[in-house]
């Protein structure tokens, strides 16, 4: 940004008035295709990287699902051989129920399971690192933390663009890993397993490689996000004035920062240790693999809070504007968010309760209890935000009823495996599974949904079909339901996780889990029915449809490139309701409370 | 003292103003005094992701310690704590000149500024020279670096010296204690990922350097020249506590 | 547009403060300055960084002296905490003053302390593990049978420095070998410490029977036959006046000391974890190495 000869007009500092089409919508294109592409490929601004993010990870995400897919066909039936012996004496074995057949590489586990191992480690890598971590914090956070703050940008424009490189950069590494074969080590990459099979090396490493590129580009995002929150508030809003939705974000991008570089070193080292054979996971050498463990759950716990916090954060936004309510205990929520930033750090020892020693799993489980505290509040916070709150019924809130719903059964299922004895029964069991899916995906996924139709208006100018959107939600909701919630039982009944064959005795719960697998899919299929129908036909989207109070609401439909025409003043807070008539809307359309005091003579309603 | 008292040439002076004086800050800040905190901050924030980088290493160190101090004490008795000890010095040395080519730049004297970037430059590249002639080279090969030609060549060859190696790379035939290729492991790691740290940090120097010499840096725009300081700080930073750790086991 | 007067339709509560004249602050910033810090500061940080450098190495050449010379007894913790606490205050000085945190926004500092209290938490957490494996149960901290996954040593199955040193003998003759071997130890050719050599009475280096893979992990043989220590010891003919470990590997015979070690100082010092070794085979008294003290301590 060093432009030296521009001259400096004192009136206008920023060049706002200049008459260069800044007040062009950012989804305006450029004279010709080709400088449309540059234009997006060089882009410093927020909002367009947020819009790639978005649809990289929803891509991602259908990549990821599609090997979801592929894991729940070949559960339908647990492998058998049958041994038959025809009349003329001769005896052929018949394997069933097996989908996806031995490759060359059959491992001695049985043959067809290293395919199988491949494609639940690609679903586990996806998922975790190109989906969920990038989901909310790096598509609606880059698009709405500026926004939402007053800002033109964020702090760090072109870092900002680089994170969003380095991602491509590490998701193609991760992929070409795939594709040239996959690894089979799960996603949690654990040792001795991933640093002493697998004749092939660089599978491995390509894999843990674009792992570790991916997490620079996390670093650099929550670096970015919290510079933004300390320096590039609008005049008049303190902390306390500031959005739900930013104080998650910035919680969230605090944990990216401290956390992420433990996994850098852990990858680095686990490469070493594949290659080089350094041993320190090695016992012969007289290295600890629980150590690996240790090093690796280290982020990979606060790093579930990152995906969880920014989904409650567009649920609080979601709930305030679709009650029509002031959130119930804003401070309360602040705090809890930053307190399940700090608690998070201190429970990763959950993951290893089987691994390690009783003293340290005793104090970890002790530990893991406090985490739920703060997410209780928050919930409690939102059902009575919720009560007496005049509610609209459409896709957004919805999709906030579907996750208030989902993460508590998540979050409580998390209650048992954070008891070190029922955990050591439940440890590596569908249990777990359903638990994180519960989590994660009724949880964030489900938070991102909220996000996108809550914003989808503000980001693309368009509405969508509000009733296909709804039904699609539904869809999900059930067919959610039936995936997961019969993997609770089977978990309980004892069937182990990353198997690709079970005991006769759980099919039942497995084909009733696929079908509803199949359900979800549908789901989401509708939905980018509904996305692709909104932006190419969708009606135009005015300034406020939902009435929100937030800055995001004065910026037009979509922003324009510098997201403001002036630079907004906060002069009330982000759920004032009550007492606030919301940008774009005319007094008499939103009638305030009777309880509010008369609008004194020659005093204008605020637009801001 | 502060950088409001060393502005630029007012006006009629008979050149154009120097780059660093003419600089404007992004258009998303109000001030250039927000720009260079923020930069700042962010800057802090990134040196922290480094100290857990390396902290990693110092769990295994740690870990590894307690639980072989035998391997421990030998490995670190064939480290020689001088050539430590001289690198220590370099890099305390190289963080005075840096410090101070920042004081240079505050006070815009241009030729002292770059003048001790370069020395900073020299000092950073004498470390990695140290490092990998006179420690790296023997222990993992054998071959002896002597500027002093005192054996007749400038590399020389000890049988049995080298070997040192980690892990199952290991072949030095008189250990005694059966831990020390993993010994060796962390130290190759962790004063690996250093020098890797110090080379990035030069190439900022270097970077600096180049564009102090066109005149990008003065009292009221220093940024680049502030962070490259902060990384290269925090390069001396973790040396300091590498050294004792590694050096002076006894 | 015009921009509004006040507003507000009924008293809500009363966001940040900021300048009502100039809320979007396009009057200030024209000048803004930063603190220098002068070359005095820096020079005088300078020479106490170096004089820290010099206090550090002495400490340890003077661990070693005292050692050698008065027969004084150092415990371990010593090094440890006389070097990290030096080590800190370099630390200190450098952010200090070089990197102008005192000069600064707090919120870097902070910043920066926070990170260390992570770093603290992992390295706590990590050790609460690590260090008490056989607390309740005894099997968790016992001998791991050598060879392992059966990639870290080689391929005869040996540990990676036996197999270093048997290759080296076989290649050279052992007579070679040793001569060689007392070269590199006495000239300590541009690495070696010359002439260093650390007295056997030195307690820092003995290898106290540790949480986690022990050191049966090394012995070739089964680990039950007991006298191995001995014979091993002698046969490769290395001074077992240093590093004085390796005569307790062969069986898992807690050493002397461990035995009247009082809890406090027996075992690691992270958090006081005592180890709880019941030695299920005696104490061979050959076994102990020459000038080991019997008292507390280790």
């Amino acid at each position: 940004m060093s432009t030296h000869d521009v001259p400096h007009d004192s009136h206008d500092p920023r060049g706002l008035h200049d008459a260069h089409g800044h007040h062009a919508s950012y989804l305006a294109p450029k004279e010709t295709f080709w400088a449309t592409v540059k234009d997006w490929a060089t882009t410093v601004d927020h909002k367009k990287i947020g819009v790639m993010y978005l649809f990289a990870i929803l891509f991602m995400f259908f990549l990821g699902g599609a090997a979801a897919m592929a894991v729940r066909l070949e559960l339908w039936e647990p492998v058998r051989v049958v041994t038959s012996t025809t009349p003329s004496g001769t005896t052929t074995t018949e394997v069933t129920g097996q989908l996806f057949a031995a490759d060359a590489e059959g491992t001695s586990i049985g043959p067809g399971n290293n395919v199988y191992n491949r494609i639940f480690t690609l679903h586990g890598a996806i998922m975790v690192f190109m989906v969920i971590i990038p989901s909310i914090p790096a598509s609606l956070g880059n698009f709405f933390l500026p926004i939402m703050l007053g800002a033109k940008d964020v702090a760090f424009p072109r870092l900002n663009l680089l994170s969003w490189y380095v991602y491509l950069f590490g998701s193609i590494f991760a992929v070409t890993s795939i594709i040239l074969g996959g690894v089979d080590t799960g996603w949690t990459f654990y040792t001795p397993y991933s640093t002493t099979t697998d004749a092939q090396h660089w599978r491995v490493v390509f894999m843990i490689l674009g792992a570790f590129i991916l997490g620079f580009s996390s670093i650099l995002t929550g670096l970015n996000f919290v510079v933004t929150v300390h320096k590039l508030r609008a005049p008049g809003m303190g902390w306390f004035d500031m959005p739900l939705f930013v104080w998650a974000i910035y919680s969230a991008a605090v944990i990216q920062v401290l956390a992420t570089p433990v996994i850098g070193i852990t990858l680095m080292l686990l490469v070493f240790e594949r290659v080089f054979r350094i041993g320190i996971f090695d016992p012969a050498l007289g290295g600890d693999p629980v150590l690996y463990q240790h090093f690796f759950w280290f982020y990979s716990h606060p790093v579930v809070y990152v995906m969880i916090l920014p989904g409650m954060g567009i649920i609080n936004e979601t709930i305030a504007v679709h009650s029509r309510k002031k959130i119930f205990g804003y401070r309360a929520i602040a705090f809890a968010s930053l307190g399940i930033a700090a608690v998070s750090f201190l429970v990763w020892g959950h993951h290893m309760f089987t691994s390690m020693s009783e003293l340290a799993s005793t104090v970890f489980s002790a530990l893991t209890f406090l985490v739920a505290i703060p997410t209780a509040v928050k919930v409690f916070n939102w059902i009575a935000t919720l009560y007496k709150g005049s509610i609209a019924m459409n896709t957004p809130m919805l999709y906030t009823l579907i996750f208030l719903f989902l993460f508590s059964i998540g979050g409580l299922t998390g209650l048992p495996l954070g008891t070190l004895s029922t955990d050591l029964h439940l440890h590596d069991s569908y249990f777990v599974v359903a638990h994180f899916h519960y989590v994660m995906m009724g949880g964030t996924m489900m938070g991102l949904m909220a996000g996108i139709h809550h914003w989808w208006p503000k980001m693309f100018g368009k509405m969508y079909a509000e009733k296909p959107a709804m039904i699609a939600a539904l869809i999900v909701f059930v067919g959610f339901n039936i995936t997961f919630f019969s993997q609770f039982f089977l978990g309980t009944q004892g069937m182990p996780r990353r198997y690709a064959s079970y005991v006769d005795e759980f099919q039942f719960l497995h084909q009733v889990s696929t079908v509803g697998s199949w359900l979800l899919l549908l789901g989401f299929l509708l939905h980018a029915g509904v996305f692709i129908h909104s932006l190419t036909q969708g009606r135009p989207a005015p300034q406020n449809p939902w009435g929100g109070l937030t800055f995001e609401w004065e910026a037009a439909s979509p922003p324009i490139e510098h997201n403001f025409e002036h630079e907004p003043i906060c002069r009330h807070g982000p759920y004032d309701f009550e007492s606030t008539v919301p940008p774009g809307w005319k007094p008499e359309d939103y009638p305030l409370p009777p309880a509010t005091a008369p609008v004194p003579q020659g005093v204008v309603v605020a637009r801001h | 003292m502060t950088t409001l008292d060393t502005r630029p040439p007012g006006p009629g002076a008979p050149e154009k103003a120097p780059l660093w004086a003419r600089y404007q800050h992004g258009h998303h800040w109000r001030t250039a005094a927000d720009e260079f905190d923020a930069c700042k901050l962010g800057f802090w924030l990134f040196l922290t992701t480094e100290v857990l980088l390396f902290g990693g290493i110092f769990c295994a160190y740690f870990i590894f310690r307690s639980l072989y101090p035998a391997a421990w004490q030998e490995g670190s008795q064939s480290l020689d704590w001088r050539w430590g000890g001289l690198n220590t010095v370099v890099l305390l040395l190289s963080s005075y000149t840096m410090a101070a080519s920042i004081y240079a730049i505050q006070t815009n004297q241009q030729a002292r500024a770059r003048r001790n970037l370069l020395i900073t430059l020299v000092f950073g590249g004498a470390f990695l020279c140290i490092k990998f002639l006179f420690e790296y080279l023997p222990k993992w090969t054998g071959w002896h670096f002597d500027p002093t030609l005192a054996h007749g060549a400038l590399f020389h060859f000890v049988e049995g010296y080298g070997g040192k190696r980690p892990g199952s790379l290991f072949t030095y035939p008189f250990a005694t204690d059966p831990h020390m290729p993993l010994w060796w492991s962390i130290y190759y790691c962790g004063t690996a990922i250093h020098a890797l740290h110090v080379v990035i940090g030069m190439a900022l120097i270097a970077r600096v350097y180049v564009r102090a010499g066109r005149g990008h840096y003065g009292p009221s725009h220093y940024t680049m020249v502030e962070m490259t300081g902060l990384y290269w700080h925090l390069v001396d930073l973790i040396w300091i506590f590498l050294f004792p750790l590694l050096y002076l086991i006894h | 547009m015009s921009q509004p007067t006040t507003a507000i339709t009924s008293p809500h509560r009363k966001t940040a403060e900021f300048d009502e004249l100039d809320p979007h602050g396009f009057e200030k910033g024209h000048a803004h300055s930063h603190f220098i810090v002068g070359t005095f500061t820096l020079r005088t940080v300078l020479i106490a960084l170096l004089a820290l450098t010099a206090l550090t190495i002495g400490l340890a050449q003077f661990e070693i002296w005292i050692q050698g010379f008065l027969d004084i007894h150092l415990p371990w913790w010593v090094n440890v905490i006389g070097a990290m606490t030096i080590a800190v205050i370099k630390s200190f000085l450098v952010m200090a003053f070089f990197m102008q945190l005192r000069y600064d926004n707090p919120l870097n500092t902070i910043l920066m302390l926070f990170c260390f209290f992570a770093l603290a938490l992992f390295l706590f957490f990590t050790g609460l593990d690590l260090f008490s494996r056989n607390r309740i149960y005894e099997f968790k901290a016992g001998p791991i049978v050598a060879g392992g996954t059966g990639t870290g040593v080689n391929k005869e199955g040996k540990p990676i420095v036996t197999a270093a040193r048997e290759r080296a003998i076989a290649a050279w003759g052992p007579e070679r070998y040793e001569q060689i071997r007392q070269e590199i130890k006495s000239h300590g050719h541009g690495g070696h410490a010359a002439g260093r050599t650390l007295p056997a009475s030195s307690t820092a280096s003995q290898s106290r029977p540790r949480l986690g893979p022990s050191d049966a992990l090394t012995a070739v043989a089964a680990p039950a036959d007991a006298s191995h220590g001995t014979t091993h010891g002698h046969e490769d003919g290395v001074d077992r006046g240093q590093n004085t470990g390796v005569p307790n590997r062969a069986a898992p015979v807690v050493p002397d000391q461990i035995l009247h070690s009082s809890p406090a100082s027996g075992g690691p010092s992270q958090k006081g974890m005592t180890p709880r070794h019941t030695p299920d085979a005696p104490v061979p008294s050959q076994v102990i190495p020459e000038g080991t003290p019997s008292k507390g301590g280790h």
